[in-house]
């Protein structure tokens, strides 16, 4: 698939051109190029990822370059360190093409609330491209690169990946190390994969996971074994499907979904229907803890240390809401409201609640997942909507992320492949038990061989 | 003192080479500027989180906590704790839940003692901010408002201050700082912020109680008010309101697990109380506890003293290491476990100086060029080695008064002069390597005994 | 429960740090108010749960000290807004008098 380094590069700027998907906040053209030189004249020294082009979501730090979090805050700021995810992916002798576009701090499932304007989806560029990692779903689908790196908080990478046709995973939390990812919800968040095939996803996984003493939540974390794992061929695959996981999905969702079960069990999957109470809740209780780890993880964005200062002839109280009256609605929204569930007064009513909701929930996936290998259904309960269309209404944009947000809440490996469909892509959610990311993997590859939408 | 009721919480630096959670040199005092000892973590960078916290910094208050006689809690965990400050890189700061609490120190009962991360330092006049200590590991430790005197409240942070310097935990340049917790007469109580030695928390804790007083007098109700302290005046005043009704938001760091404080207790190896040493070691030199206390503030010290002791006796010991070693360690400004003179050379030099096989200017010598160049067991066995003492020196006298007849007669003639020769004779044959004092009076001895 | 009147929005926005025009506060009180009524099943449903196991414990690391690379150091000082030249220090508004 790859010709050498330099050839990879020229290859994807060619296809970037103008960039009209609005994908990327910046491409490292010179970099690029001169890191693929010194690749080129190094040979591939046994680097699993060497001369191959990938782009990062540009909440994730690769040093020297912006990390604007899609944001007006940080639109001059240049990272001072790498990522672990990506000074891991350099030493597998990759390319960082550049920075792609995302919904402002990651506050947003459609890729329209970035400062940078709305990322356009390259199936329909009148449509969005899903969020928040809008860019770097766009960037694989419009074929700039094959491989990105996203985050996935509550569905972040699996949106982008259905409605713009590619595939993304959500690992467990704590298999992939977050020190370099700038925080939306850091107990509900990963760094994640999109790219064209199963396969890659599993080359990214691989170069990414493991445990970092930077990241104390990847202590423990097991060596990653994606690739291995898919070389194995599945047997027997035991599909669960929740009637909850369809509801409130469109019928062109739907049916696509449903021809896709019907191929799978004709290549020998076995599918039952399994129960998933309490997810009406889930949704809930992901936004009230989305919105207070958002509101702690926003409040050292004051202007002093980096970013867009306010006044420094002002008092420092007034100075730091100068600074921070550069956040866009939806980051103010989700200010207030994680400030508000966290306050001395509403605590016990809100946030509390929120995390023994989660315990619950998390146990009605596990005894779901019981007597089946995965929960399947559709990612998205649309396909990709207009841009414009749900700007206004804050609660049908998080109704959005009714499927997708209960992975993240029950920490369970979830991902999304694209199935047949006429039209627009529609993504198939694969949904896994807790830790065992490569087997979900794995019965993600076997939707894909089986039911999989036609490059 | 109408019953003035006094609660402390106070700041503590530990002594740890990395920050809480991050391995910055936690040794903010020798940086070489402002912002050298810096990381995207305690920054605050975008995207940076912490380490697994300091195991040093944990460790060293479940050790103050057994001296206190406290009892540790199973877990701790960190809590985010939130507000708005210039030196606060995330603008919050984590903060443990306790890791031991009760016991006592002094008859003041501790409430608990936690670890937490220091902000950086923020000058107001100038506007400057430094993030050098950004991160260190503090611990906070939290009376009850068991304390009743200025004097006492002093007292006890002295003593807190003995016993962190004891264990070698605390950071001694950077002090010990305290809020003063004060209210009489069962009235409400004003938080006194950020005094900064024990001696400011005593005048603090003066003016406040007299003040309150006052306003009792006046008929005046005391509110729940948080002060500041100023160390020229020696006035405390009050701050602006809103510092009193701060939400802090806490929940816990999603970013860090619980710490399993009974495993780190388990593996910490039990040691003996500064408090119990020294009264051990005062008892033991037969000095009173605040005389040995000083050679106690340092560990290595206090071991180096109990080393030689063992081989010199206390009181050589002890007179040695109270003076003449802290004198000169002092000059220096260096500790002695950074010394290149070792317990064991210190150990010798104490039994050769309480031998007489060195004078005390010899030994001051030796103990500076040791100091200063290395090398003091070898100067000292090369020195003390010099003088001959004892069976060997008696022989010489003796020698000298067999093989000069003449001069023994002119001395029993009452020539006195003549034992100078003999001591000069005897000093001969020793090479020169003898105290004149000791050759006299061996010469004498050997005169007597062949009369 | 408590609606999300303009005084609630102010002082909520005042603890944030964030300063609101009155357009924005009487926008976001409204869009509040509907997002906590749309929530408020949660602590129903939280009522009657047992708190949930605690996360997996964190192993205090080391005590190592291991200074940042250069490269690094010096670039977290070029993103300071505001430097002061002689010391290094980060300049931020001074403190009220």
């Amino acid at each position: 698939m790859s010709a050498g380094p330099v050839a990879n590069v020229e290859r994807a700027l060619s296809r970037l051109g103008d960039d009209p998907f609005n994908a990327f906040t910046h491409v490292a053209r010179e970099a690029a190029f001169e890191r693929a030189r010194r690749l080129e004249a190094e040979g591939p020294q046994d680097r699993p990822l060497w001369g191959r082009v990938v782009s990062v979501k540009d909440n994730i730090a690769a040093r020297g370059m912006p990390m604007t979090c899609g944001s007006r805050h940080l639109a001059e700021y240049v990272a001072p360190y790498d990522a672990t995810v990506v000074a891991r992916l350099l030493d597998a002798g990759a390319i960082v093409i550049g920075k792609t576009n995302m919904d402002e701090f990651a506050a947003g499932s459609s890729g329209e609330n970035s400062a940078f304007g709305p990322t356009l989806n390259p199936r329909d560029p009148t449509r969005v491209a899903g969020g928040s990692s809008s860019g770097a779903g766009a960037s694989v689908a419009s074929g700039v690169v094959e491989l990105a790196l996203g985050s996935d908080t509550g569905g972040s990478v699996r949106a982008p990946a259905s409605f713009c046709g590619v595939a993304a995973f959500r690992p467990s939390h704590g298999r992939v190390p977050r020190h370099g990812l700038a925080d939306l919800a850091m107990s509900l968040e990963s760094p994640a994969p999109i790219a064209r095939t199963v396969r890659d996803l599993a080359v990214l996984l691989d170069a990414t996971a493991g445990a970092d003493p930077r990241d104390p939540r990847t202590a423990g974390a097991p060596r990653p074994r994606f690739a291995e794992t898919l070389a194995k061929p599945l047997e027997g695959l035991r599909i669960g499907v929740p009637s909850a996981l369809f509801e409130g999905v469109a019928p062109d969702v739907r049916g696509p979904v449903e021809r896709a079960l019907a191929k799978l069990e004709a290549a020998g999957a076995r599918a039952t229907p399994v129960d998933l109470p309490g997810l009406a809740h889930a949704l809930s209780a992901y936004y009230v803890l989305n919105y207070a780890e958002f509101a702690s993880a926003m409040q050292r964005l004051d202007g002093i240390r980096y970013g867009r200062p306010g006044p420094v002839d002002v008092p420092y109280e007034a100075s730091a809401a100068a600074s921070r009256a550069s956040f866009g609605p939806e980051v103010k929204r989700r200010i207030l409201l994680g400030t508000f569930v966290t306050s001395r007064e509403e605590r016990g009513r809100w946030y509390d609640s929120a995390v023994a909701a989660r315990g619950v929930i998390a146990e009605a996936f596990a005894r779901a997942l019981a007597d089946v290998d995965v929960l399947v259904g559709p990612t998205m309960p649309v396909r990709a909507f207009r841009v414009g269309e749900r700007v206004t209404d804050p609660r049908e944009m998080y109704a959005a992320d009714a499927l997708t947000v209960s992975a993240n809440l029950a920490d369970v490996p979830a991902g999304s492949v694209p199935v047949e469909a006429d039209g627009l892509p529609v993504g198939l959610q694969v949904i896994g038990r807790r830790g065992e990311d490569e087997r979900a993997l794995a019965a993600m590859a076997f939707a894909e061989r089986h039911a999989g939408a036609r490059a | 003192m109408t019953g003035a009721r006094i609660g402390l919480e106070v700041h503590a630096y530990v002594a740890t080479r990395a920050k809480l959670f991050c391995p910055c040199d936690a040794d903010f005092l020798r940086a070489p500027r402002a912002n050298a000892n810096v990381c995207p973590t305690c920054v605050g960078e975008p995207g940076a989180k912490p380490m697994a916290p300091n195991r040093a910094a944990i460790e060293a208050a479940i050790a103050l906590g057994r001296v206190f006689g406290s009892r540790e809690r199973p877990d701790a965990t960190f809590l985010r704790k939130h507000y708005f400050y210039p030196d606060l890189a995330s603008n919050y700061q984590r903060t443990s839940t306790p890791i031991v609490e009760g016991g006592s120190l002094l008859g003041v009962r501790l409430r608990e003692i936690h670890v937490e991360e220091d902000p950086g330092a923020y000058d107001l006049a100038t506007g400057l901010v430094d993030y050098n200590r950004s991160g260190a590991p503090l611990l906070e430790i939290v009376t009850e408002p068991d304390v009743a005197s200025p004097a006492q409240a002093r007292a006890f942070l002295e003593e807190l201050r003995f016993v962190l310097s004891a264990l070698d935990l605390g950071r001694t340049a950077a002090g010990v700082k305290a809020d003063c917790n004060v209210s009489v007469a069962g009235g409400e109580r004003a938080e006194v912020k950020n005094v900064n030695s024990p001696r400011n928390v005593e005048r603090a804790v003066a003016y406040e109680v007299e003040r309150q007083l006052e306003a009792v007098a006046r008929g005046e109700k005391q509110a729940r008010e948080t002060r500041q302290f100023d160390e020229a005046t020696g006035r405390t005043s009050r701050l602006r309101a809103k510092e009193s009704e701060a939400d802090y938001r806490y929940f816990a760091d999603p970013d860090l697990g619980p710490i399993d404080v009974a495993a780190l207790s388990r593996a910490l190896a039990p040691a003996e109380s500064p408090l119990a040493r020294r009264a051990r070691l005062a008892e033991a030199a037969g000095v009173p506890e605040v005389e040995v206390a000083p050679i106690l503030e340092e560990r290595a010290l206090a071991d180096a003293f109990e080393g030689a002791a063992a081989r010199a006796g206390w009181r050589p010991a002890y007179d040695f290491f109270i003076r003449d070693l802290r004198a000169e360690l002092g000059f220096r400004g260096i500790p002695f476990a950074a010394a290149r003179v070792t317990a064991e050379d210190a150990a010798a030099l104490v039994e050769a100086l309480a031998a007489r096989r060195v004078t005390p200017q010899v030994a001051t010598r030796l103990l500076r060029e040791g100091l200063d160049r290395g090398g003091l067991a070898a100067a000292l066995a090369a020195e003390a080695g010099a003088i001959v003492v004892g069976d060997a020196l008696a022989e010489a006298a003796r020698a000298a008064v067999r093989d000069n007849p003449k001069a023994v007669a002119d001395v029993r003639a009452g020539r006195a002069a003549a034992v100078n020769f003999l001591v000069g004779q005897a000093m001969r044959a020793l090479k020169g390597r003898g105290d004149p004092g000791a050759v006299r009076a061996a010469v004498e001895r050997a005169l007597e005994d062949a009369s | 429960m408590p609606g999300f009147d303009r005084d609630e929005t102010r002082r909520i926005a005042r603890l944030a740090r964030l300063d609101l025009d009155d357009a924005e506060v009487e926008a976001l009180a409204r869009d509040l108010d509907a997002i906590t009524r749309a929530f408020s099943d949660l602590a129903d449903f939280a009522a009657a749960l047992p708190p949930p196991a605690p996360p997996a414990a964190t192993t205090p690391r080391d005590d190592v000290a291991a200074p940042a690379p250069e490269r690094v150091v010096e670039a977290i000082h070029a993103a300071f807004p505001r430097r002061d030249a002689a010391t290094g220090a980060v300049r931020a508004p001074k403190g009220a008098p």
